[in-house]
């Protein structure tokens, strides 16, 4: 699946600031895709039908 | 959560922001299917910016408000992501896109602008150390009593709150993912031209965050989740697609 040598990192930014300034927390990219693809994977089927 | 017809109509927001504490404003053209950058992108981006920023001075019971910027405010197009040593990002950071530049190039350049100037039309540069300084035209001139603040989000991705209608008209950031995951098994994977995301959840804590802490008064913050690739989603998309 894919082309090797995309995995790769870019850019920098680790948004400190807004992590010690105002305790910002993330979700990590599998939580996101995850909850993403659920609703885009209903529509998908509901368009199917 | 108040929609109006026309951002860039004068007075725009006069009765949307009647008694409100705080204003958060997400409006702003974000879709790269233009005719006119200027009149398409780049106005409506500056000009909504202000108009909200006029109003809001005009009503005294505004305590601050909190402006959805862009990473795109930050980043030049151009310059390959990938890059070694790879470039670093703060809130020290802008793009040096022109508006001129900005009238004449392709559209992914002048939404660049659109979010620069919208958000240099509500506060001004900082300095490498981080301090703020306010010294744009709107600051000088209406001196307003409330405080500023600019979130910078990179590619947002994440569940729509609403029912999107179709598949087809999702918005630009979620559209660019579906299409990875939506690919077949042996197709290619594009490098993501930003590879930096924040999950949409938690872009819109952010703006409370900011809302609520009065740290966040005259800041200007990037709300980076973490960087990513396409190749990332599209392993992502494998174990959903064995999960269903």
């Amino acid at each position: 699946m894919g082309k090797p040598g995309v995995y790769k990192r870019g850019y920098i930014c680790d948004s400190k600031k807004i992590k010690e300034e105002l305790g910002m927390k993330f979700r990590t990219l599998k939580e996101t895709i995850e909850d993403l693809g659920q609703v885009l994977f209903s529509m998908y089927d509901k368009e199917q039908k | 959560m108040v929609t109006v017809p026309d951002i860039v109509a004068p007075g725009a927001f006069s009765a949307a922001v009647k008694g409100v504490d705080s204003i958060i404003h997400v409006a702003s053209p974000y879709h790269f299917r233009v005719t006119d950058n200027e009149k398409d992108l780049l106005i409506p981006a500056r000009e909504g910016t202000l108009n909200i920023l006029r109003d809001a001075a005009k009503e005294k019971s505004v305590k601050n408000v909190i402006i959805t910027s862009s990473f795109a405010a930050l980043n030049q197009l151009g310059t390959d992501p990938y890059a070694e040593p790879p470039k670093v990002y703060d809130e020290s950071v802008w793009n040096p896109v022109t508006w001129e530049e900005a009238v004449k190039g392709v559209p992914r350049t002048a939404y660049q602008a659109s979010k620069k100037y919208a958000e240099l039309a509500a506060h001004g540069s900082f300095t490498r150390s981080g301090a703020f300084k306010l010294i744009v035209e709107f600051v000088k001139k209406e001196n307003p009593h409330f405080s500023i603040t600019t979130l910078c989000p990179p590619m947002i991705y994440g569940p729509p709150i609403h029912s999107p209608p179709s598949l087809s008209e999702l918005n630009e950031s979620n559209s660019q993912l579906w299409k990875i995951i939506s690919s077949g098994k042996d197709a290619q994977v594009p490098e993501a031209h930003t590879p930096l995301y924040v999950d949409v959840r938690d872009i819109a804590m952010a703006h409370i965050l900011a809302m609520e802490s009065p740290k966040a008064a005259n800041q200007r913050y990037t709300v980076v989740g973490a960087q990513y690739s396409n190749q990332e989603v599209s392993l992502s998309k494998a174990k959903l697609i064995v999960g269903r």
